[in-house]
């Protein structure tokens, strides 16, 4: 891992990039709503200081809330397919959070094993992902429950952190991150220098909810597929998508055609678990009836399916959902609690001993 | 690119009205490289469209033997499976597949095969039937138990006539009570309590076994209560899908993707799933 | 009265309701896991009655968990839930339109200051000119003072929109729109969005197109605000629960404008009311027919 200081601010990095004719998404403002989205001028991407994190998380600009993945049009009996456009330009998301930069290696696993999904390896590998370590965190944060930290360099092509002074340092991860210092080379100089171990980040680490125990949560979850909490937890539960489609690493989608006159498109939408509609067979049948199933099955996938199956926790704690839903069921408080009944159950199981 | 959504065209060369609901299309695919090296085993499943109207998902109910096209019935119950009913020979659409493992074949050879099937659950078993009709001499006896709710609602009523006339073959009909009709020749009970009359023995033997969840239910029940083994018994089982690749998260039960990981299972596997299906 | 005072007095009354088997549940708010924010909470015994509280960051509708799908009235007994004068015409617009009988309910009526949302005072608060409960079967903080809303005129913020050229106004939503990514934050929270089947659901034919793109987002909320035209009580949850901010009260708000100008009335005051939408009347306005 190679160091590089950035001699400008953020601003002038931005611009710098826009100059060499790059595609840079980055955090700006929608109204009041802070938003990746494209960047025209350097001065509309907004500081990393002055934010937490966006409402949205980046995995939008690998998988997408809307894709067409299928065209086709009839005529009588002339059928025709073709493969949609993978919109796969080159582009740099800037002033990611390590949080929302590690999600992708995790649900790359899924996008990837046994049938590749084009549509999102494509833009995968043309995408540049720079992140700037967390001066903040707030209450709603936990990635170090789930084995990251505000500077952790999983997933970034570049990690850029602070120094004391205020000065950028990069870490270049890739070789993707090579090339894009590469291209600015006359704004980054390689160092020495290293910021590894800054203090600055551990006091956001020390600021953060406590580090949650996710062996132990798997252990519970591994036992209890029936248990009277989950009916307690989703009593509450409004069985919206907030959660599901704020989450960088959730990637359940559905596939729906759209037509007009005799052409149409076969495209690739977000879903999420928690509506009735998700898993409703054609029948009337459905495997998950109530909210609380519904709710399981999220946690479940979250922090136990996923891990049986790619053996990592779909999870960053980024704190989307928790800042988002209506009714604040927040999955950090729902995991907790299932932890301290599985401490309970083994103080009971040892008294018995 | 690889575009793992994106369909085979196929024409309809035939269409078979089974039932007044059901209905079976045999497929041949239009690229001409396809129709000669697309393959498949027994169990195994696709996504059929209806362009505009979307992709539904049911088995391959033709036997990989058969070269030359594949067969798929289906019932109209919902938005795409309403729209493919309306098709009619010569008109195209659109196949993904095949997916998920198949029923596992080899194992089952030198063995006595038990056949129960019930309703439109008799598609993925009629794959593997004529899988093992056609390789006769590799199995022991085959029993064939079907039902369906009535009369009229009997699938692929010429083939279970070949079958009742097969010396090779020993086939049981029945329909639930008060669907039988005055000329009717079967018998009249439930699946699974015709499977208990009929009594077969679980030496040396393999029931194979798809229907409505409540029939596969007693099914299962009472291939235990006969001695059979849970590993002795396999079934297929269906959620909703959407991709049939493993990612779109739908079908899965417990850890295990239906479409990725099933649709066959043993009665084993079955049992140590979450009930979430 | 002080937050703790009235906390202490909700805590006390669904103690009792539940101790006395007076009701089956009781729907209230709990302490959030977030500053600002509260946890909706259903107690069932009374001893889980501890952890109610009422104050500023109580903005929840919970009329909601009074639809169908939440199964929380079974026969017998009524269910006792908090509500807040706002609230209270959710219900009455409920009973209006036979979702819910009075006696099914024990409404602990709140009487309400406004309540909180990120930025301070929800928009809605501003406008409010009842801060007691209408009716209620028990009531917790008194009755306060009514008092001159802020805002003299609800549809202040429609008559600024209505002021736009039509394609200032096209490009306005267009903008709003293009945020929105179908969680159905919106309608999940909404008391009278209790459709057994929602028409964006519906896919024979399909009538709205599911995908967040422009259509299919123009659609929903455009046909999701017509459906609620003379019936949303504008509790604001819908604009609430929305992560990415579009101003969705202004569309139902627009609708409550042209009800009111076309009828004369409003959502949610008279539960002996028939919904002017629900009913033909000789002397209805023509004038829109061309």
């Amino acid at each position: 891992m190679k160091i590089y200081k950035l001699k400008t601010g953020y601003t002038e990095l931005a611009a710098a990039l826009l100059k060499k004719g790059q595609n840079v998404i980055a955090p700006k403002f929608s109204g009041r709503t802070l938003l990746f989205g494209k960047i025209e001028k350097a001065e509309d991407a907004v500081e990393p200081e002055r934010y937490v994190n966006t409402v949205r998380s980046a995995k939008e600009f690998i998988f997408p809330a809307t894709e067409p993945v299928v065209e086709f049009s009839y005529k009588n009996k002339d059928v025709k397919v073709f493969d949609s456009l993978v919109q796969s330009d080159e582009k740099i998301i800037l002033g990611l959070r390590p949080c929302d930069a590690a999600a992708f290696t995790i649900i790359d696993d899924v996008f990837n094993y046994e049938y590749k999904d084009e549509f999102y390896a494509e833009k995968r590998k043309n995408t540049t992902l720079v992140s700037f370590s967390c001066e903040h965190s707030d209450e709603a944060c936990f990635c170090s429950s789930v084995g990251l930290r505000p500077d952790s360099p999983q997933g970034s092509d570049l990690l850029f952190k602070k120094d004391v002074h205020g000065n950028y340092f990069a870490y270049s991860c890739s070789e993707k991150g090579e090339k894009l210092v590469a291209l600015l080379k006359e704004i980054f100089e390689e160092t020495t220098e290293d910021f590894t171990e800054s203090p600055c980040y551990e006091e956001v680490l020390g600021h953060m909810r406590p580090p949650l125990d996710t062996v132990r949560i798997k252990e519970w979850l591994d036992k209890n597929f029936e248990n009277p909490l989950w009916d307690e937890f989703a009593s509450r539960c409004l069985g919206c998508g907030s959660c599901a489609f704020l989450c960088p690493t959730c990637h359940c989608f559905d596939i729906v055609d759209e037509t007009k006159y005799s052409s149409g498109l076969r495209r690739k939408n977000w879903d999420a678990c928690q509506f009735p509609l998700f898993t409703l067979h054609a029948s009337g049948h459905n495997p998950r009836p109530l909210q609380s199933k519904r709710y399981r099955q999220r946690v479940m996938h979250k922090f136990k399916y996923y891990n049986d199956r790619f053996n990592k926790t779909l999870c960053t704690g980024c704190g989307r959902c928790v800042r988002a839903c209506p009714v604040n069921l927040d999955i950090y408080q729902v995991v907790s609690e299932i932890t301290k009944e599985n401490s309970l159950e083994e103080t009971l199981n040892e008294q018995h001993l | 690119m690889n575009n793992i959504y994106k369909p085979y065209l196929a024409k309809i060369d035939m269409v078979r009205q089974e039932t007044p609901d059901t209905k079976t299309f045999r497929l041949s695919f239009m690229d001409p490289e396809t129709a000669e090296s697309f393959t498949f085993k027994a169990g195994q499943f696709g996504e059929y469209s209806s362009f505009g109207d979307g992709e539904s998902t049911f088995c391959i109910a033709s036997s990989p033997t058969r070269k030359g096209y594949i067969e798929c019935s289906f019932k109209a119950v919902g938005k795409v499976t309403n729209a493919l009913k309306d098709k009619d020979v010569g008109d195209i659409i659109g196949f993904r597949g095949p997916y998920g493992n198949s029923f596992p074949i080899e194992e089952m050879y030198g063995k006595n095969l038990l056949f129960i099937g019930g309703g439109i659950g008799l598609a993925p078993l009629r794959s593997l039937i004529w899988n093992c009709l056609d390789l006769r001499e590799k199995f022991g006896e085959i029993t064939i138990l079907y039902g369906a709710r009535s009369v009229q609602d009997l699938c692929y009523k010429p083939e279970l006539t070949e079958w009742a006339e097969r010396p090779d073959v020993n086939f049981v009909k029945t329909v639930d009570p008060g669907g039988e009709t005055s000329d009717w020749d079967g018998k009249v009970g439930f699946v699974p309590t015709v499977l208990k009359e009929l009594a077969p023995s679980p030496e040396g033997a393999v029931a194979i076994t798809c229907g409505p969840p409540i029939m596969i239910k007693f099914v299962l029940q009472n291939l235990s209560e006969l001695g059979f083994d849970s590993t002795q018994v396999v079934t297929t089982l269906e959620n909703r899908m959407k991709c049939g690749l493993g990612k779109c998260g739908r079908c899965n039960v417990g850890k295990t993707y239906v479409c990725i990981d099933g649709p066959v299972f043993t009665a084993r596997e079955l049992e140590a799933l979450p009930v979430d299906f | 009265m002080s937050n703790d005072k009235i906390s202490a007095e909700v805590k006390k009354l669904a103690g009792e309701l539940l101790e006395s088997g007076k009701v089956s549940a009781v729907v209230g708010y709990a302490e959030g896991t977030l500053k600002g924010r509260v946890q909706t909470f259903i107690a069932r015994k009374a001893s889980e009655t501890e952890k109610f509280i009422f104050n500023q960051n109580c903005a929840n509708n919970l009329a909601v968990y009074l639809t169908k799908s939440y199964n929380i009235i079974s026969a017998g007994k009524p269910v006792a839930v908090f509500l807040k004068p706002c609230d209270i015409k959710s219900v009455t617009a409920l009973i209006q339109e036979h979702q819910l009988k009075r006696e099914d309910i024990f409404i602990i009526g709140l009487s309400c200051q406004g309540v909180l949302n990120d930025s301070g005072p929800a928009g809605k608060c501003r406008a409010c000119s009842m801060h007691n409960p209408q009716y209620y079967d028990a009531l917790i903080g008194g009755v306060v003072e009514e008092k001159e809303p802020e805002v003299t005129d609800p549809f202040a913020r429609v008559k600024e929109i209505e002021s736009m050229t039509t394609s200032e106004c096209w490009e306005f939503w267009m903008k709003e729109f293009d945020k929105c990514v179908r969680c159905y934050a919106c309608r999940q929270a909404c008391p009278l969005c209790y459709c057994e089947q929602c028409i964006v659901d519906k896919t024979r034919p399909r009538w709205i197109e599911s995908s967040a793109h422009p259509i299919g987002n123009l659609g929903w909320h455009l046909i999701r605000a017509f459906h609620l035209a003379g019936r949303c009580i504008g509790c604001g949850e819908c604009e609430r629960v929305c992560h990415q901010n579009i101003p969705l009260s202004l569309l139902n708000m627009k609708m409550s404008k042209e009800i009111f100008d076309l009828y004369g009335y409003t959502a949610g005051m008279d539960e002996g009311a028939k919904p002017p939408l629900t009913e033909f009347k000789m002397e209805d306005n023509e004038e829109f027919i061309r």
